[in-house]
């Protein structure tokens, strides 16, 4: 017996080296680019490196389930994890971006702070070549440089930075010729900070796995937060595009929900640790703040119960203590840029947030990178809540209050798409909620899979019909050649454009119905125009419809031929009537200049309508001439327009062009 | 499921006809819709003799859904319509009655051979090949592709040996009949039209499968949850594969057919068109290329019928998914770059076509490449008609002649090598008969 202890300890031991040493060196090859400890002489290729992920998943394995004490081993659900952790190392590592778009930003931080002990990032900015930037290079009221971009992230990286100018120092004694890079700027660096985010992105998986764990099985939550990984924009932001807010914002917001099922607010320490929590969350994403109503409630709720206002005020204290503690790194940095510790407005401007315009069809719909229809994997998620808190309102019913914040507040930001995001990035400290929706919404389906396993079959023909009826409608509208045998991504393309005209995409319902039938356009138009707007932030028209042009067929509504081309000029033809559609942030008076020709007529006049109602005629000839006519402000709306072009003759469109009274 | 869901059914069976007479005259579409789904009522009658009413249901509407009621232009096809239920006619007389059971197969097998006779009396020629088998039911225009639903179709047969076994040697008798008929070649058009007699056969063995998936979803629903799953983690990732190599806009609209279709490039490219499996991978490994090629080749023939003399093959002209040229270019080909007022593609090597030609063996094959560059260039046909020629610096025609009695109708592979160093830019191939 004492042999057998002796000899599994060992075993054990052999384990626990076995995992140290594996993970220790995927670590030194993430962090360098290439550099291993296990074979110096040769940079592992993609296949050595998925080696080396099977082998550490052995031998964890081995560790903590073979060779673990029952109570301590790893479970099932945390067990199904791992199938999330190592393809996305992988993916970090061999196709993973590292300073790119946002990332630069955050980043700039984390070396400021610690190369230059400052926040001043002017030299920063210089060495990644912004010094064209006029917003980027022109000083603060305390002569440094503005960012818009929260401190968290750049802090939260700091001891991956640090224990990398500990590896480099090692290498460098050892390695005689090494040359590394250790200004702050170099790869090793870089990736360290990519490494970070990805070890918080993970440590978000199991925490919320453990808080769905309080609700649900080992098992399904397990496989719900497996779900939600791969089905989300989960491994785009600790994978392909590390170096963002994401994934220490999950992980302390997940954090934050674990300890409050905990009843953090339950002791002293507790307290604290849970203001601490949401206060460093803050720091990484401002809107994190949201959650604050949640332990507000429940002091709130603890006041009525308990009748002890001291014990409650005290939690409440240390809490805001905590938040204070959390949230300092933010207000020093505000006070280092800006002289001041709290700011009267967002960072990017005033109009950053306009509380009185959501676009809340788009941000959860459109195909600029609309949350449900990118991902629908998170209408499972809401369908699930809506169970959950039909079951037990008074655990649930709250939860409700952070989502339709975050959904309310992400409506009515400025660039309510994200910018350049995978899906709908925004929505990410809401993953713990959501996860716990996930979980309820399998649960449900299973059950009712199990009553009504016909359900299935209708899923099949559903399925089938759709592949077969998509193709002969396809074939109706011309989009597929009779006869004619298609490729799959042909194929794919003519269905789902069948489909699409017929009844919208259908991650896009009911916004595209909605929008349809408000514009009284086909709901295919919903996923170009949508979001494509004449003047509004960045990628925008700038007034401009190049008709014939590249990327038209976002604003041609119906009417039109395909297009044409007359000398260098693009153009499409139209008889009696055509449509386009442009959208506006707010509605407002434009002149609208015309270029057409009447290849047919001597002259021909061409009736406007915005909306249906008339704006004004345009003329043209038989050759390319400029009209132009100004638009009312009443004539337009808020978001998609429709235009309405109307001749007697066959016209010829080369262009309309939108000007604003004060651009 | 009880009686009084009758005109429901009737009206669920009706769809694929009212969709496919979208585009015909009321009158026309209120006929295809009335015969299309009183077929469909007598085919699920016949079922429930055998299976309950939900099963029987699904399975009726998945056959009825996995037919094509239009001809080539999209209207409504009196021919198929009428032939379809004429066979679920046959189809449920012949399992419901008691004639002997060699006669009973014996009709079931000629129902199934029917629309090919009817297509071999109507060609100019017509031959054997064991090759159209699978491209009669995966290729790109075959019956599994376009409906893969029918695929329960041949797995049920497995239960129905169990339990059914007079139905079940019906179907099998269809079945098998359609997979001879699909053996033979003609210069027909109608392909899709020859298995049209044999849908119904496939009726039995799609409600023994359903029954069998539906036994298996009660008991354990979490492998069907776990599909979806899956479905729902591969939407996402592709999507997220094709963002990262930025075919799509990174910060604008798009259409989310655009994104389906990017996917499915994606997919088909690395694993293949899942209703083609496993025919696609079969040709992959052939003709040593990618799995999605074979939806472009397969089923397709660039001198179709007698009244195509000659096919033309535009390379690089069309950059669209519709586009012939590039799924028919296997490799070697660089990207599609102006040449003079059209656009070309240039070979540094050797670069391979795949020529899917269906043509008797009385007459020649000529291909003409319509290309510029420098050096020799050596075209050649599957290895053995050859023709080597110096191009100039301006585009003119190399022409290889194949001699008919050496070619097969089916897949051909035309290599182009330049020497070491050199480049042919090829703007056009033009394939045609010989005298």
């Amino acid at each position: 017996m004492a042999v057998d202890v002796k000899a599994e300890r060992i075993w054990r031991t052999l384990a626990s080296i076995a995992c140290a040493v594996l993970a220790a060196d995927l670590a030194v090859i993430v962090v360098t680019g290439g550099l291993s400890i296990l074979t110096p002489a040769a940079k592992p290729s993609p296949a050595a490196f998925a080696i080396r992920e099977v082998l550490l998943a052995l031998a964890m394995l081995a560790r903590f389930q073979a060779l673990a004490p029952a109570r301590r081993r790893l479970s099932a659900g945390q067990g199904l994890l791992m199938l999330a952790v190592f393809p996305s190392l992988f993916h970090l590592h061999f196709t993973g971006r590292r300073i790119t778009g946002d990332a630069l930003y955050y980043y700039v931080y984390t070396r400021s702070m610690i190369r230059d002990h400052d926040l001043n990032f002017a030299n920063e900015y210089e060495h990644y070549g912004l010094q064209g930037r006029d917003d980027l290079t022109m000083p603060t009221a305390t002569g440094h440089r503005r960012s818009s971009y929260p401190v968290g992230p750049g802090l939260m990286w700091t001891p991956f930075f640090l224990a990398t100018d500990g590896l480099a120092a090692l290498l460098d004694d050892q390695e005689a010729g090494l040359e590394i890079n250790t200004s702050g700027y170099g790869a090793w660096h870089v990736n360290a900070a990519a490494a970070g985010s990805f070890v918080y992105g993970v440590a978000a998986l199991f925490l919320i796995q453990a808080f769905l764990r309080q609700h649900f099985g080992d098992r399904l939550s397990g496989a719900a937060v497996l779900l939600l990984f791969g089905a989300s924009f989960f491994p785009w932001y600790i994978a392909e595009n590390p170096l963002t807010s994401h994934p220490a914002s999950i992980f302390l917001v997940a954090a934050f929900f674990l300890l409050r099922h905990h009843q953090a607010l339950a002791s002293p320490l507790g307290s604290l640790a849970l203001g601490l929590t949401l206060g460093l969350a803050m720091t990484v994403r401002w809107q994190n703040g949201v959650f604050l109503l949640l332990p507000a409630i429940d002091l709130v709720s603890e006041a009525f119960a308990r009748r002890s206002i001291r014990t409650v005020a005290q939690r409440g204290l240390l809490m805001g203590a905590g938040l204070f503690v959390g949230m300092a790194p933010q207000m020093v940095a505000w006070h280092a840029i800006y002289g001041e510790y709290l700011l009267p407005h967002p960072p990017q401007g005033i109009d950053y947030v306009r509380l009185s315009r959501p676009y809340l069809l788009n941000t959860l719909f459109s195909s600029r990178h609309g949350l449900l229809s990118w991902t629908p994997v998170f209408w499972l998620c809401f369908a699930g809540l809506a169970a959950l808190t039909k079951k037990n309102p008074r655990r649930f019913a709250i939860l409700w209050a952070p989502v339709v914040i975050v959904t309310y507040v992400n409506a009515c930001t400025g660039d309510w798409w994200g910018g350049g995001a995978f899906s709908g990035r925004r929505f990410d400290s809401l993953l713990p909620v959501f996860a716990l929706g996930l979980a309820a919404f399998l649960e449900l389906a299973a059950g009712l899979v199990r009553r009504y396993p016909s359900a299935l079959l209708s899923g099949l023909v559903l399925g089938g019909a759709a592949w077969n009826l998509t193709l002969v409608r396809a074939l109706q509208t011309e989009q597929a050649r009779p006869n004619e045998p298609l490729s799959l991504e042909a194929r794919v393309l003519t269905s789902s454009r069948a489909l699409s005209s017929d009844v919208g995409f259908p991650t896009t319902w009911p916004a595209s119905w909605i929008f349809a039938a408000w514009n009284g356009v086909s709901p295919a138009v919903f996923d170009r125009a949508a979001g494509k707007y004449l003047f509004f932030r960045q990628n925008n028209l700038n007034g401009v419809v190049d008709v014939g042009g590249e990327g038209d067929d976002a604003l041609v509504v119906d009417g039109f031929s395909g297009p044409r081309l007359a000398g260098s000029s693009s153009y499409r033809g139209f008889k009696s009537q055509a449509r386009l559609i442009v959208s506006l942030d707010l509605p407002e008076a434009l002149t609208i200049s015309i270029v057409a020709r009447s290849p047919d007529a001597a002259s021909a006049r061409i009736d406007v309508r915005i909306n249906g109602k008339t704006a004004g005629t345009a003329s043209t000839g038989p050759t390319w001439d400029e009209s132009r006519l100004e638009a009312r402000r009443d004539l337009w709306r808020r978001g998609a327009n429709v235009l309405t072009l109307s001749s007697p003759a066959a016209i010829h469109l080369d262009r309309v062009v939108f000007q604003r009274e004060k651009p | 499921m009880k009686d009084r869901s009758r005109v429901l059914r009737f009206l669920v069976y009706a769809i694929p006809g009212l969709i496919a007479s979208a585009t015909s005259s009321p009158f026309e579409g209120l006929g295809a819709a009335l015969v299309i789904g009183a077929t469909g009522l007598v085919l699920d009658a016949r079922l429930r003799t055998s299976f309950d009413g939900v099963v029987s249901f699904f399975a009726t509407t998945a056959v009825m859904a996995s037919v094509r009621f239009v001809d080539p232009t999209g209207h409504v096809s009196l021919k198929a319509t009428i032939t379809f239920a004429l066979a679920g006619l046959v189809f449920a007389s012949l399992a419901g009655t008691r004639l002997p059971e060699s006669l009973r197969l014996g009709l079931a097998a000629a129902l199934a051979l029917g629309p090919i006779a009817y297509e071999v009396a109507r060609s100019s020629w017509w031959s054997l090949d064991a090759w159209n088998l699978l491209t009669g039911f995966l290729g790109a225009n075959g019956l599994l592709y376009g409906a893969p639903l029918l695929w329960a179709g041949w797995l049920g047969l497995v239960e129905l040996r169990k339990e059914q076994r007079g139905l079940g040697r019906l179907a099998l008798a269809g079945l098998l009949s359609l997979g001879l008929g699909f053996i033979v070649v003609t210069d027909s058009t109608e392909a899709g039209f020859r298995a049209m007699s044999s849908l119904p056969f496939f009726l039995p063995g799609i409600a023994a499968c359903f029954e069998k998936a539906r036994e298996r979803a009660a008991r354990y629903p979490e492998r069907v949850l776990a599909g979806v799953a899956t479905l729902m983690v591969l939407w996402n990732a592709l999507f997220m594969e094709q963002y990262r190599l930025r075919l799509l806009p990174s910060d604008d609209t798009v259409s989310f057919a655009a994104v389906t279709s990017n996917s499915a490039a994606l997919f088909s490219r690395f694993a293949g068109t899942p209703s083609a499996w496993p025919a696609n991978w079969i040709f992959a490994r052939r003709f040593k290329t990618t799995p999605d090629r074979w939806d472009a080749v397969s089923g397709r023939s660039l001198l179709q019928g007698s009244a195509a003399p000659s096919a033309i093959i535009d390379v690089g002209d069309d950059p669209s998914a519709l586009a012939l040229d590039r799924m028919l270019i296997a490799d070697g080909f660089g990207d599609r770059r102006t040449c003079g007022r059209g656009w070309c593609r240039d070979v540094d090597s050797i670069g391979r076509v795949l020529l899917p030609v269906r043509m008797g063996p009385d007459r020649d094959l000529i291909v003409r490449l319509r290309v510029r560059g420098q050096g020799r260039l050596s075209l050649s046909l599957n290895g053995s008609s050859t023709v080597v020629a110096e191009m100039t610096d301006a585009l003119s025609d190399v022409v290889l002649r194949a001699p008919g009695d050496s070619l097969k109708s089916g897949i051909h592979i035309l290599s182009l090598a330049v020497e070491p160093g050199q480049r042919a830019t090829v703007d056009r191939l033009t394939l045609s008969r010989g005298p």
